[in-house]
């Protein structure tokens, strides 16, 4: 199994400049693909185009509130407040993607639905699991006893995987207006125009990208707080 | 056309990720700041010691 200190990425000069590359590469190309090569919706015309940067958010949110339920149930069992650290990081960008995630469908539903918002079961269910990490990061973040906030934390942490799960079932199990974009077994409406698909799959590729690499930054300053604390520490207990 | 809505979304986004990259940078700078001089005094506490 990793260990915390393997999944802490440490600083590579290589890494550090194609990283950013990556991303920046890929987010020309989506952007051209989105604004330029991909043809108009016959329905809902230009507006259909936020989709592509709407779906894009849900990967990295689910990546991120998934990790946050791992690495918060190694950091319950293990007690190694590493794992703790990578959570953290991992559920702060998880809320922001699902945050961007939330704006971009309220402005896309203005136009289309007629509201910015409507009571439908998958919108409530992410606006729970919005709730769930900004309670997590907040509970953290005010604890007076940070040992006991972050176990809290992580078992709030890994009691919002179930909402999750949830959010994911919503357009399938409850009748509600929210579309299933993309093709699926279960009976998705779908992208039809192969363009609109491989617009999609480039987006949702570049916003990845883009979180993996936060995800690594957030990490390495997690770590660097860990050691400023230690030394702070010892600092203070030398004096 | 509907126009506003579509750059209002991308301009949100783009927003939310450019303040988020610039915090993150500043405390990833201020992190490391504090780390220098943490490791300063603990140096001159240890050759202190030794001396």
């Amino acid at each position: 199994m990793l260990s915390p200190t393997e999944a802490m990425p440490s600083a590579n000069p290589k890494t550090d400049v194609l990283a950013p590359a990556a991303v920046v590469l890929s987010m020309l190309t989506a952007l051209y693909f989105v604004f330029i090569a991909v043809p108009n919706d016959a329905f809902q015309g230009p507006v259909q185009r936020i989709f592509y940067v709407h779906l894009s958010m849900w990967l990295p949110t689910f990546a991120a509130f998934g990790i946050v339920g791992v690495a918060s149930l190694l950091f319950l069992w293990k007690k190694d407040r590493r794992w703790d650290h990578i959570a953290t990081a991992s559920a702060e960008l998880g809320l922001l993607f699902c945050t961007l995630g939330l704006a971009t469908g309220c402005i896309w539903a203005k136009p289309i639905w007629g509201t910015w918002w409507t009571w439908d079961p998958r919108l409530t269910l992410t606006l729970v699991l919005w709730m769930i990490y900004a309670a997590y990061l907040l509970l953290r973040s005010l604890a007076t006893n940070p040992e006991q906030g972050s176990v809290l934390a992580a078992i709030l942490g890994v009691s919002g995987v179930v909402d999750l799960y949830l959010v994911n079932r919503a357009v399938y199990w409850w009748r509600g207006i929210h579309p299933a974009v993309v093709v699926t077994k279960e009976g998705g409406s779908g992208l039809q125009d192969p363009m609109m698909r491989l617009t999609l799959i480039l987006c949702m590729l570049a916003f990845f990208l883009l979180f993996l690499w936060l995800l690594r930054l957030r990490v390495r300053t997690a770590h660097l707080e860990d050691e400023v604390d230690r030394l702070r520490h010892e600092v203070l207990s030398a004096a | 056309m509907h126009l506003s809505f579509l750059f209002a979304a991308f301009a949100v986004v783009w927003v939310g990720v450019l303040v988020y990259v610039l915090s993150l940078s500043k405390r990833y700078r201020d992190l490391s700041a504090d780390l220098e001089d943490l490791r300063a005094v603990v140096e001159r506490k240890q050759r202190n010691q030794t001396d």
